[in-house]
């Protein structure tokens, strides 16, 4: 059992820092009360330290519990268990990444604490424990493309937004998403070993910027490499993030009393979008003429380039146009504007010509964009 | 070959996919520039270009940088790693190999970019004047070899641009003299000496495409001199 219990907690050093900072935070409060208690009553005012303390770690526990024993973030490990004999029908070596009834101790422990505090009932720690490590499940199942967690937790997250003071209603979501996160942990468990792509050497060497730095080739070999580098947005994924960035912003207006405010991650996300799809396209692929050169050859628009700006032209025109029109039309704003930010998004992922084979077939010129820091010039 | 300025590079920056042609298309082995990705991931396979000024990245050792370009070609790791010291052995990097990139010579940032178009082992070499940039005699000698030995094989093509006659006159199979972004000529060296009526040295037939007037010239300046 003491082995089992030491597999899903952190190190014994580390329990001993929290306890200490604990103990600290509720000593702090004690020696404040007693030197101000002639003067006025120190609890009307100040929480106890504590309960902050005990909520911080439930929340670094939570996101601990899977992301120090998956065995995704621990190159070594991941090398071992494909060297040996396990399989997803054994236990992991190192700990289960599932809940276990020994978390259910723990978590009952911390919920025994957390009754001394009026203000904070003992489900709010558990919700932020089983919160951050939701969010740890699905970076894992994110970096193993096991996508349906992290949408259904990215999904789920508003719903809890708008019922946070319906502590069953919060458990229930809480309780779905577990389901799915079991399933597909163990879903990931059973493909192992896995093809982490570009993450490998990230995760190998823990830096990103080592990682990068193994991917600075220089010019001409980063611009003309015979790889796919530029990324290529899937059709379910385009659907997906634009349905989630509509009901997220569908959120922000049940939550918001002020319309004006919650329009606004709409007009954002429509300018700022439409911008940066300019900035990408065109960021080291310039226009094959500049501007003295179209207007010297009278070449005013040249087809294989300019065909990149139709999109963000017609994504500002549609995301201009569509919420007058549907609000004319009796439209409710809350509608009308996670519906546009749906449709806005969809295009802007959507609408040709994609990233990659704008870079590999579009009539540009390649520029060198490259960091004097990183980059020397002969 | 041609005289600066008159779009030597331009044009194998075409032919290497930098720049999109105004007019016409790029073909490499059967597969149009651009057409396609497919196409277009298949020729940067097999085409490796190499500017006259490339950019290396600073913080990397030289055997670092080119392990990397070897690997980006999905060259064999064991082949890669004996060609990689082989190639440092031949430019005589054997000694910065393990520094970094900036502590070197503007000579030897030539000889690393060098190697890195050789290390990719890619069948179409595209070479912007390769013989610049501060190489030293021993090094211009080392490439001009391995460009020689590798113009002989079959399975290699070496397109490379040159302001210098006498570097390439002994390798190279067919020779294009472009005169104001135009390509003024485009054969062999006899094809060439056939079409100027001149029997002399690859100079001399150079200087009659591009400046017949050359010779004249050069009396004339020293007349003035001596007047």
């Amino acid at each position: 059992m003491r082995i089992q219990f030491r597999s899903i907690l952190p190190p014994g050093w580390v329990l001993f820092l929290f306890a200490l900072l604990y103990v600290l935070a509720d000593g702090v409060m004690l020696a404040a009360a007693v030197f101000f208690e002639h003067r006025f009553s120190f609890h009307m005012y100040v929480p106890w330290l504590s309960q902050y303390v005990l909520l911080l770690g439930c929340g670094l526990l939570g996101f601990y519990r899977i992301v120090a024993i998956h065995p995704v973030f621990q190159a070594e490990y991941r090398h071992w268990l494909e060297a040996s004999a396990w399989s997803a029908r054994k236990p992991l070596p190192a700990g289960p990444v599932h809940l276990v009834w020994q978390d259910v101790v723990v978590l009952l422990l911390i919920g025994t604490l957390a009754l001394r505090y009026p203000h904070f009932p003992p489900t709010e720690f558990i919700i932020v424990f089983l919160f951050t490590y939701l969010i740890g499940a699905a970076i894992v199942l994110a970096l193993l493309r096991a996508w349906v967690l992290p949408y259904a937790v990215a999904f789920g997250m508003g719903g809890v937004v708008l019922v946070p003071h319906k502590p069953l209603a919060v458990c229930a979501i809480f309780l779905v998403l577990y389901v799915i996160a079991w399933i597909e942990l163990r879903r990931t468990l059973r493909d192992f070993p896995w093809n982490l792509g570009r993450w490998e050497a990230f995760l190998r060497s823990g830096s990103m910027k080592n990682q990068q730095r193994q991917r600075l080739l220089g010019w001409p070999f980063q611009s003309l490499s015979p790889e796919k580098t530029a990324p290529s947005m899937p059709l379910h994924h385009a659907l997906l993030i634009s349905l989630l960035a509509g009901w997220w912003v569908r959120v922000h207006f049940l939550v918001d009393s002020v319309p004006d405010d919650a329009e606004m991650p709409y007009w954002m996300v429509l300018v700022i979008g439409s911008f940066c799809r300019v900035v990408i396209y065109c960021s080291g692929y310039l226009p094959p003429l500049n501007l003295a050169g179209r207007v010297f050859r009278m070449r005013w628009i040249i087809p294989g380039y300019d065909k990149i700006f139709l999109a963000p032209a017609i994504v500002l025109s549609v995301g201009y146009i569509l919420p007058r029109v549907l609000l004319r039309n009796g439209w409710e704003a809350s509608a009308v504007y996670p519906l546009g930010m749906v449709i806005i998004l969809l295009l802007l992922f959507l609408l040709g010509p994609n990233l990659r084979a704008w870079r590999l077939t579009g009539s540009h010129r390649i520029y060198p964009l490259m960091p004097k820091q990183e980059f020397v010039r002969i | 070959m041609g005289p600066n300025g008159m779009g030597k590079s331009t044009l194998l920056a075409v032919m290497a996919g930098v720049l999109t042609p105004q007019r016409g298309y790029v073909e490499i082995d059967g597969k149009r520039r651009r057409s396609s990705e497919e196409n277009e991931l298949a020729i940067r396979k097999q085409v490796v270009y190499l500017p006259d000024h490339p950019w290396l990245p600073r913080n990397r050792t030289g055997r670092e940088f080119l392990m990397a370009i070897g690997d980006l070609y999905e060259v064999e790791p064991l082949r890669l790693m004996d060609h990689v010291e082989r190639l440092l052995d031949l430019f005589q990097l054997r000694d910065q190999a393990d520094s970094p990139i900036r502590s070197y010579s503007s000579g030897q940032m030539k000889k690393v970019s060098i190697c890195s178009a050789l290390v990719t082992e890619a069948p179409i070499l595209l070479l912007d004047e390769p013989f610049s940039g501060g190489l030293d005699p021993s090094a211009i000698l080392a490439l001009k070899a391995v460009l020689e030995r590798l113009a002989a094989r079959s399975d290699m093509t070496v397109v490379m641009s040159s302001p210098v006659p006498e570097l390439i006159e002994d390798f190279a199979d067919r020779i294009a003299v472009i005169r104001d972004g135009q390509i003024i000529a485009c054969d062999t060296l006899e094809g060439l000496r056939r079409m100027t009526s001149c029997a002399g040295s690859l100079a001399e037939v150079f200087q009659r495409l591009i400046n017949p007037h050359t010779a004249e010239n050069i009396e004339r300046y020293f007349q003035r001199t001596q007047t």
